[in-house]
């Protein structure tokens, strides 16, 4: 069986980091080659026109959901947004507050088992009665106000006006939104 | 307290390292208790090494284009790039977008990198798709008629050179924001 973990002092890779080193299946992790290697603590960029992050990991800070139900009427039967704050010293580096990565995911209405594409689609004639509403997007504010910083989400209906220009009805069941903010932030 | 690390023989999945999460609060304000790393389930292990790799990540670099990066008349493009180190495999990446809202704002004020804490600049965001939630931004030059794609080529000795190429009118004069998400490898 191959050596898959190495903490410590790699005795092949040029210079001979100290570390921790894990291959990736039926890789050894003395092996020299980058492609050998699921996870390394010696990576940094040596071309320099980027901020390294060093091959950080993603660390999940908040994660969650909450639940969005269109109504039968009016605007918000076409679309609908949630608002989630968190506190920006979760991303503060020592001297600045910085900006999270974001994953955002949302389920079909009442089945959170299937869950939409990432995208949206909303479109509407001048009359305003044939249009479709689809999807799902985005905008993550992370100064939004001097503690907190916020994810906004917006749920569109999964329907779209027939032939007639007739909209179908609203289906005002729960969608679910999903939320993970991780640690690594957007370097200059 | 639960065990978190292994380094070892784990009893479901071999030879390797894991490492469980630790305890949290939910979102409903409910305790989260920390996982057993000798659990049979690793999905939410922090560290798995029966993955085929860990998501590492090179860069998250924002890169500013103005006018000057418009499509020419033929359609043509006039790029942002920069260059990293890519360690010689092919990467991943994927990109989001810092679109200003109002006439008066530029780059600046959209850009996410930082701000000094206790500072508010609730003009910076960024998103998948761009643009402002809650209307439907469709205002000439301030948002949906810019749209960017990126891309990366291996120039060898290590190093990665990423192409940022915005789409837009000639005559679209506003500032645009790409942040790109470099991992070490492909998936």
């Amino acid at each position: 069986m191959a050596n898959r973990v190495l903490l410590g002092r790699h005795p092949a890779l040029s210079g001979n980091p100290y570390g921790l080193f894990v291959s990736k299946p039926t890789k050894n992790v003395l092996g020299t080659s980058h492609d050998d290697f699921a996870f390394r603590t010696d990576l940094s960029d040596s071309v320099g026109t980027v901020t390294s992050v060093f091959g950080q990991s993603f660390h999940i800070k908040h994660r969650g959901e909450v639940s969005i139900n269109l109504t039968s009427t009016g605007q918000t039967q076409f679309r609908d947004s949630v608002e989630i704050s968190y506190p920006r010293a979760d991303f503060n580096d020592g001297s600045n507050d910085r900006c999270p990565l974001a994953f955002v995911q949302t389920s079909v209405i009442t089945d959170t088992t299937i869950q939409n594409a990432v995208g949206m689609y909303n479109w509407k004639n001048t009359s305003q009665d044939f249009r479709t509403s689809m999807g799902f997007r985005w905008e993550l504010f992370p100064y939004h106000t001097t503690t907190t910083g916020l994810l906004r989400v917006q749920v569109f209906a999964e329907a779209l006006a027939d032939d007639d220009g007739d909209w179908p009805g609203t289906n005002t069941g729960t969608r679910k939104v999903y939320y993970a903010l991780a640690t690594t932030c957007i370097s200059s | 307290m639960a065990n978190r690390v292994l380094l070892g023989n784990h009893p479901n999945h071999g030879y390797g390292l894991f490492v469980s999460r630790s305890a949290g609060t939910a979102s409903d304000g409910s305790t989260i208790a920390a996982q057993n790393v000798l659990d049979s389930d690793k999905s939410e292990f922090l560290f798995d090494s029966t993955a085929a790799s860990q998501a590492q990540l090179l860069c998250w670099h924002e890169v500013t284009t103005t006018s000057s990066n418009n499509q020419n008349a033929d359609g043509s493009f006039n790029p942002v790039s920069f260059n990293y180190s890519n360690f010689g495999v092919r990467n991943f990446a994927f990109a989001f977008c810092s679109q200003i809202t109002g006439a008066t704002e530029a780059a600046s004020d959209v850009s996410c990198v930082s701000q000094a804490s206790g500072s508010a600049r609730a003009s910076a965001s960024y998103a998948i798709f761009g643009g402002a939630l809650g209307a439907l931004n469709s205002t000439t030059d301030l948002g949906n008629d810019i749209n960017f794609t990126i891309e990366l080529t291996d120039l060898g000795s290590g190093v990665g050179r990423c192409v940022v190429n915005r789409e837009s009118p000639s005559n679209s004069a506003k500032e645009f924001i790409v942040n790109v998400l470099i991992f070490k490898e492909q998936a």
